[in-house]
């Protein structure tokens, strides 16, 4: 083999290492930090009644009350 | 036998070929350390990315009448008096109502501490004299805290005084607590009529109290 086919060899050898590089780096997936933002939605009940009863009947010897 | 002319004793090729055997050895050797050096490393990613974790919990504001109904019954202003009263403190001057001894009771359940205001849908008159606007009755309420401490700035009224149709702050700062616990986190509201009998009505008379609440 000449002198010219070994630097040829030698050039492909080369660019195929260097393309295998970016492959490889490529490949590593990209890490990446959990970010998490969760939001706890609740709902509320803010308000509350009640009720306040009674009757007034008729008095056996008056009117109303 | 024809020697190629060269100057030192090579050609100007074969030093051009040398040239370029060193850069391709160097090139090689570059490139095998790089991919050997990716491969040694295995890198994961970018370990000095941060990320934030953020958990937001919304204020619940929860509030709940545990006890939600006052009924007397049925009854009449005596006929020697003229006006009974009645309240849920246990006392009873008219005839054949029940005697009440026990409020309301507002219960927060909520996440944090709230303002409770309180309102009635009807005021004295419109609740016990049927609403001409000249009763003589009264309808009143008072608040206190149903478990010691539960209002931190003190439950208002302390005494009787009239029911408004309009919000009221009864509590700036009640407390909370889980549901049905010993926890300081309810108000007592009693209540208190007077039935005068020149101008009650006979008849069935209900009012409607709403509590609300927001964060304090």
């Amino acid at each position: 083999m000449n002198n010219e086919k070994v630097v040829v060899v030698l050039l492909l050898v080369t660019i195929i290492l260097s393309i295998l590089s970016v492959v490889v780096t490529l490949a590593v997936p990209r890490g990446e930090a959990a970010s998490d933002n969760t939001t706890v939605v609740q709902t509320g009940d803010p308000d509350g009644t009640a009720s306040v009863q009674f009757t007034i009947g008729q008095s056996p010897t008056a009117g109303a009350g | 036998m024809d020697e190629p002319a060269m100057g030192g004793g090579m050609s100007t090729g074969t030093k051009v070929t040398g040239v370029l055997m060193v850069v391709a050895v160097v090139a090689v050797a570059v490139a095998a350390f790089n991919f050997f050096t990716i491969l040694a490393f295995k890198p994961t990613g970018h370990a000095t990315d941060q990320g934030n974790a953020t958990l937001e919990i919304e204020s619940q504001i929860v509030i709940n009448f545990t006890v939600d109904l006052i009924d007397w019954g049925i009854g009449y202003v005596n006929s020697s008096a003229s006006y009974a009263e009645l309240n849920t403190e246990g006392l009873m001057t008219g005839t054949g109502w029940q005697t009440v001894t026990q409020g309301l009771v507002l219960e927060s359940t909520s996440n944090e501490n709230v303002t409770v205001n309180l309102s009635s849908d009807v005021n004295a008159d419109e609740f016990i004299d049927g609403g001409f606007g000249t009763g003589l009755s009264t309808f009143e309420w008072k608040v206190s805290d149903n478990e010691a401490n539960s209002c931190s700035t003190g439950a208002q009224p302390s005494g009787y005084a009239d029911v408004t149709t309009t919000d009221t702050v009864i509590c700036s700062n009640l407390l909370f607590g889980a549901e049905g616990t010993p926890e300081p986190n309810t108000l007592l509201i009693d209540l208190q009529l007077n039935i005068t009998k020149s101008t009650a009505t006979v008849g069935t008379k209900k009012a409607v109290l709403t509590a609300t609440a927001e964060k304090a």
